[in-house]
């Protein structure tokens, strides 16, 4: 029989939480891992999808308000995933960052933040925060990274965990 | 164990704060809207010359909320937080641990009803994911919820699941659609209105439109059905009054210039 399949090539692209995974691992080296990172894969809901829907779309509408509160994700934004920094000195209390969601294309990347750091990088608190490419979703990583909300978390984290390096 | 939760509506309340702490003993104080005190401040005043009763619990992410507590504060460990929820875990030697959650829940000016009520689910399911870690559900949930006990957030089973009847909470969990909810148990139910002890609500609003509660319940705190044993209703109170200050004006609506919020006391048996 004939393998009616194409040829399926897999992307060059990392994916969104490929990098979100990369960066986490990379913080503990900063902080000689008094504060590390972690990726949570978000459950879509742990409900079953109403009856009454009409649609695939209107399904996803709802379960993205459901999973991300009132920041409306596009549909598309299947894939979801929170960002945490943790201390595991402080028997790995976990503070939750962000989230972000994005669709089989991977990109536009969804970012949810923080309030706090939201104030400090968009001048309005309602504006979508979107990454529409990789480059751009490395940009935001980096300024969320480096927000004082951000890095005073961390320096919170090590002065419980009572070793604060010089570096941060 | 007692408890007071107040929002502080950014007001230097230290002294009256300081005399409602050594009158009623209480144990772990938790504050919103805090900012109109430096932790220094009220330290020294809970903590008169030659006593060391009152430690301030850390912070570390959520800035919004303060804890103090009548011990020392390493047994009031966070194990997870947002910006507006803090998880701590309270494990004081010789006394039952517990889990308690404290929130500022975003207002009604910066989210509508139905937003609220999708927010609070994020709420729930972290505060469901600590109890899966921690392995047990002795969890009590306090703050400044923004919400009325009658709002669909509080009530809905992937909201906060709190019922208004003990009875009902000792189920411990119900099934909605094939999904397990654990209850939370809501004493403020028995407080709303005038006939209740004490004041109709925590927080009074007035505005010129149809639909208007005047009091409202926003300041709540719930219990799950494995604590429900160690909690009795006569214990909760919504606070008035320090004895010296009056919280409320002469119409009895809260004072703004003490806070537009009354505050919470109540006791669990651990």
């Amino acid at each position: 029989m004939d393998n009616l399949w194409p040829k399926i090539e897999t992307s060059q692209l990392k994916t969104p939480v490929a990098i979100l995974k990369e960066q986490a691992s990379l913080l503990g080296a900063n902080t000689q891992n008094l504060v590390t990172a972690e990726v949570d894969s978000l459950p879509i809901y742990d409900t079953k999808i109403p009856e009454k829907t009409n649609s695939l779309p209107q399904v996803l509408n709802q379960m993205n308000s459901i999973v991300f509160g009132t920041k409306s994700f596009h549909p598309s934004a299947i894939f979801r995933f929170a960002f945490h920094l943790v201390a595991p000195a402080l028997n790995h209390y976990r503070y939750q960052l962000f989230f972000i969601g994005y669709g089989i294309d991977f990109y536009p990347v969804f970012f949810r933040l923080d309030s706090d750091i939201q104030n400090e990088l968009v001048a309005d608190e309602e504006q979508d925060v979107i990454a529409n490419t990789e480059e751009e979703f490395l940009a935001i990583l980096k300024a969320i990274f480096n927000s004082e909300k951000t890095l005073r978390v961390m320096r919170a984290i090590l002065a419980q965990s009572q070793n604060i390096p010089e570096s941060i | 164990m007692t408890f007071l939760f107040w929002n502080l509506c950014k007001n230097p309340l230290q002294k009256i704060i300081a005399r409602l702490a050594h009158q009623l003993k209480i144990d772990i104080l938790i504050f919103a809207e805090s900012d109109g005190i430096e932790p220094a401040t009220i330290l020294k005043l809970l903590n008169p010359p030659g006593t060391s009763e009152y430690y301030r619990a850390p912070v570390i992410g959520c800035e919004k909320l303060e804890f103090y507590t009548r011990f020392a504060s390493e047994y009031l460990q966070p194990v997870f937080e947002t910006n507006r929820l803090s998880i701590r875990h309270l494990s004081l030697p010789g006394t039952t641990d517990i889990l308690i959650a404290a929130t500022h829940f975003p207002d009604k000016r910066s989210m509508s009803n139905e937003s609220q009520s999708l927010e609070i689910i994020n709420l729930a399911q972290n505060i469901r994911q600590e109890e899966a870690k921690m392995g047990h559900q002795r969890t009590l949930l306090v703050g400044d919820l923004n919400m009325n006990p009658f709002e669909i957030g509080m009530i809905g089973a992937q909201g906060l699941h709190a019922v208004m009847d003990r009875t009902v909470a000792q189920k411990s969990k119900r099934i909605v659609q094939d999904v397990a909810y654990s209850y939370f148990y809501n004493p403020m139910w028995s407080l709303l209105g005038d006939a209740s002890v004490g004041p109709p609500g925590t927080y009074y609003y007035y505005k010129s439109e149809p639909v208007l509660y005047f009091w409202n319940m926003f300041d709540q705190v719930l219990i799950r059905s494995e604590l429900l044993e160690r909690f009795k209703n006569e214990s909760l109170m919504i606070l008035d009054s320090d004895g010296d200050v009056n919280f409320r004006k002469a119409n009895g609506i809260p004072d703004p210039q003490i806070s537009d919020h009354l505050p919470l006391l109540f006791k669990l048996d651990l």
